[in-house]
């Protein structure tokens, strides 16, 4: 169960277990590359990024999940998400939050 | 003179053609969004979003919404010229005001496929993706929240 307040909705938090994160580095392939760049003329969404970042997430946040599980937890709260460019055509996804033990 | 017209135009036209190309479908693809946008927000109907953590109801989970926005080439250019006089960049605003509303929707409408009643404690993060003021990559805008499913009351 994942929570991006302080607590989960309708439940007791009974112990805080401590900070579960999760984190991916994905690069696009260059085949994408090239369509973004033909897509930076006339602008718009990049679609391609897109669909890479959100599959980038539900990797980090699964990571995140798993590792909260593995500390023991059933929930985590407080859920946050960042992401930042590490280099040139990559990107690092990062999801942290605190692990807890709900009722 | 006709050859110097020529040399010109062969090494100005490409960039030319590109402003050209960038400032119709950008304007274009500007106009299709915002009303894209308006028609999906007035379709959602009342849905509550609040950035505050509400604790009214009994079933939570996160729901996330994103998007990769880039700048036509030439908007690009007009913000590198924009850039040496200062001020209020419209464009910028603009623009970041559709990739924000586009994640916020997204999020919005996953929410509400899954049969959430609200989403709170909505947070917003961007991210540039590639270097920032190269030609390449863009602006990550990504929103995401606890949805809920049944509100009990709303001043908790």
């Amino acid at each position: 169960m994942l929570s991006n307040m302080e607590t989960v909705p309708g439940k007791t938090i009974v112990r805080h277990i401590g900070l579960a994160q999760g984190n991916v580095v994905r690069a696009k392939h260059v085949g994408r590359d090239i369509a973004a760049g033909l897509k930076n003329i006339v602008g718009g969404e990049l679609r391609g990024y897109t669909e890479l970042l959100e599959e980038a997430r539900r990797d980090a946040i699964r990571r995140m999940i798993e590792d909260a599980k593995a500390q023991g937890a059933n929930a985590i709260v407080n859920v946050r998400l960042s992401t930042s460019s590490v280099t040139s055509g990559a990107s690092e996804l990062y999801a942290y939050g605190t692990a807890v033990l709900v009722e | 003179m006709d050859d110097i017209l020529t040399s010109l135009l062969f090494s100005l036209g490409p960039l030319l053609g590109l402003l050209l190309v960038g400032l119709v479908f950008g304007t274009l693809a500007q106009r299709r969004h915002f009303q894209s946008l308006q028609a999906r927000e007035a379709a959602l109907g009342p849905f509550l979003l609040t950035n505050v953590s509400l604790k009214t109801s009994d079933q939570g989970d996160l729901v996330t919404g994103s998007t990769v926005v880039a700048y036509d080439f030439f908007r690009r250019i007009a913000i590198l010229l924009r850039k040496l006089i200062g001020g209020r960049f419209l464009m910028h605003e603009k623009f970041m005001e559709r990739a924000r509303r586009e994640a916020i929707l997204r999020m919005a409408e996953d929410a509400k496929a899954r049969g959430a009643v609200a989403v709170h404690n909505i947070r917003l993060v961007s991210a540039n993706l590639g270097d920032s003021g190269s030609a390449m990559g863009g602006c990550e805008v990504l929103a995401y929240g606890t949805a809920i499913w049944n509100e009990e009351s709303s001043d908790g």
